[in-house]
């Protein structure tokens, strides 16, 4: 803001009339100041310490403001506003330094946050020295918890409990563990969590801890059933050597990602572990899959042209689908191989909402006999980033044929393939007569085609 | 309470400028105001809402009725209060923001507030002060001092004053 001109300005206006609405305006400054403090809640800090120059009613109003955000400010700026603050409570303090404050500077502002009740504490400093002080570890007013990139989470063990009692939220982006047992003894330490997001990323993890590393994020992805709160699980996985799950039985959503990019080990154990991991969510009502290339690969490597050995090594790769059932899915994002699809196609017989969106190159294999979901549920199907290839015909065409209560397909393609796609999928045989198919061509929202 | 009968209820909400409202109860109770008023039994007849006109009650109504249509999807109905504000002017907002307050309606309230605290973010001292109708009071010496207490934030910032 800037306060040149500003009488000049004023006169200005008035002169030429007021355009907008006085009433409201004059009552808008006779809000209580509790009601200005939430408007400047949602601004930045920067902006709402700028407020102070609007008038003297402003000049400390911003002090009593219980949202502290940080984007890139200075140390010595992020101390003059804690020293200034004046509330006795912060609701959220979120920090992102990318100008290198001091990191043990940055653990005093924590133990600050955590000393004024702090319930929601959002830190992104991408320095990995950072001293988390303990007190983080035990704050009893914490309800959300991100931490990005900073910091080592501390070990639970000898130097005590690390406990949360009202976490809900918590986010595990980069980060390093102190001991391999760390994330479990942080969540056991968590009674009311909710929703977990882990992202691992070994590749971007120094070099001179690679091994140990990657053994502590194996084991950091050990989730098992001690959570009985646990409904929403976020998981971001790369390069993992395995990844095991016991039973999440009131997990309701979840969203995994997994990147896969092992060049050595045996890529069908690793496939076997990702197939059996997902088979423990069975419970989900509502999924997103994001798995490149899992299990295609090294099936489409061995067994490339031999129809009847690729059946036998999925009925391999699935064995421990075979007695579970993914009886609550309603609602599917899949981003796999064609395998995935057919197995949930077959295993989710309430399935109403699928979206698809582009995998590696695949054999659609049809299921035996139509799926439960086809005949009676699925209602809605999205193709996203079709690119015209011969299995996704194949897939399209078996759905439309054997979705018989289908209502819409939605099929989402780059521009210049819009010719071939229209004549070819318009022809297809439908099973449901309410069927209807909507063209979507990339980047142009609502130039769809109904057919 | 008329929900015991099972049959949805339908208010009348009366604005002070005397615009006749129909609204039904379960939208209409997100306003703990209202709903205050439904508990107590006063809201047999028409509810006279004292501080909200009728072009901005309208509105609330709009919104009463478009949230509690969808269902317990937090994603979802933040991208309805996303759409529902995305075309209100400032004095729009300002008069959601009052009415939200008048009623009780937290939801309302913060997603008003954060779209203020957006539009307010990339604008001039004068067009604040503007449009909350602030005097400015300062001395220009007192100014000066605010100004250089707190340089930090008036370092490198760009205002766009258009509406």
């Amino acid at each position: 803001m800037e306060t040149t001109e500003e009488h000049s300005r004023r006169r200005h206006k008035r002169s030429n009339g007021e355009h907008y609405n006085a009433v409201s305006v004059d009552r808008l400054s006779d809000l209580p100041d509790s009601l200005l403090c939430h408007i400047l809640s949602f601004l930045p800090t920067r902006f709402s310490v700028r407020t102070s120059i609007l008038g003297q009613r402003w000049r400390h109003l911003w002090s009593y403001v219980t949202n502290l955000v940080f984007r890139n400010n200075s140390q010595d700026a992020i101390n003059k506003v804690l020293y200034l603050h004046k509330h006795r409570n912060i609701n959220t303090f979120s920090l992102t330094d990318g100008v290198g404050c001091n990191v043990n500077q940055i653990g005093t502002w924590i133990t600050y946050a955590v000393a004024r009740n702090v319930q929601n504490l959002d830190l992104y400093c991408c320095r990995y020295k950072i001293a988390l002080p303990r007190c983080l570890f035990t704050c009893e007013t914490l309800v959300d918890l991100k931490l990005d990139s900073c910091g080592v989470i501390p070990n639970g063990g000898a130097a005590g409990a690390l406990f949360l009692p009202r976490l809900k939220k918590l986010h595990l982006i980069r980060l390093r563990y102190e001991a391999e047992e760390s994330l479990p003894h942080l969540l056991s330490g968590c009674p009311m969590l909710e929703e977990l997001t882990v992202c691992l990323f070994v590749s971007s993890y120094p070099r001179k801890i690679s091994s140990p590393t990657i053994k502590r994020l194996a084991i950091s992805l050990h989730l098992d059933d001690r959570h009985p709160a646990l409904v929403y699980l976020k998981l971001f996985a790369f390069s993992i050597p395995y990844i095991k799950c016991g039973a999440l039985t009131d997990l309701t959503e979840a969203d995994i990602y997994i990147w896969d990019y092992i060049k050595n080990g045996d890529r069908f154990l690793y496939s076997r572990s990702v197939v059996e991991f997902i088979g423990g969510l069975h419970n989900v009502k509502c999924l997103r899959l994001e798995l490149s290339h899992c299990t295609e690969v090294c099936i489409r490597s061995l067994f490339s042209s031999l129809y009847i050995a690729l059946v036998m090594m999925v009925d391999l790769l699935y064995s421990a689908w075979r007695s579970i059932s993914f009886r609550n899915l309603t609602e599917l994002k899949l981003s796999s191989d064609c395998l995935f699809l057919l197995k949930f196609l077959e295993k989710a017989d309430n399935l109403e909402i699928l979206t698809l969106s582009q995998g590696g190159d695949a054999k659609w294999i049809q299921p035996k006999q139509v799926p439960t979901c086809l005949l009676s549920r699925l209602r809605a199907i999205k193709l996203v980033g079709v690119r015209g290839k011969e299995y996704e015909f194949a897939i399209m065409r078996y759905l439309l044929l054997n979705a018989r209560v289908l209502e819409r397909m939605e099929i989402i393609y780059p521009r210049e393939k819009i010719e071939i796609m229209l004549k070819e999928i318009s022809r297809f045989e439908r099973g449901s007569k309410a069927c209807k198919v909507a063209f979507i061509s990339k980047g142009v929202r609502g130039s769809a085609k109904l057919s | 309470m008329a929900a015991e009968t099972g049959t949805p209820t339908t208010l009348t909400l009366k604005s002070n400028d005397d615009e006749l409202f129909s609204v039904a109860e379960s939208a209409a109770i997100l306003s703990v105001t209202i709903r205050n008023m439904v508990e107590d039994g006063c809201a047999g007849g028409v509810i006279p809402l004292d501080n909200v006109d009728g072009k901005t009650l309208a509105s609330v109504i709009t919104y009463m009725n478009g949230i509690s249509a969808i269902p317990a999807d937090e994603e979802k109905k933040k991208s309805y209060r996303d759409k529902f504000l995305s075309d209100k002017d400032f004095e729009t907002l300002a008069d959601m923001v009052l009415a939200a307050n008048y009623l009780n309606m937290s939801c309302l309230m913060d997603a008003v507030s954060a779209k203020i605290a957006q539009v307010m973010e990339k604008k001039s001292v004068g067009w604040v002060r503007r449009k909350f109708g602030i005097e400015n009071d300062y001395t220009p010496e007192e100014e000066a001092a605010v100004k250089e207490e707190h340089k930090w934030t008036f370092e490198g910032v760009e205002t766009d004053d258009d509406n």
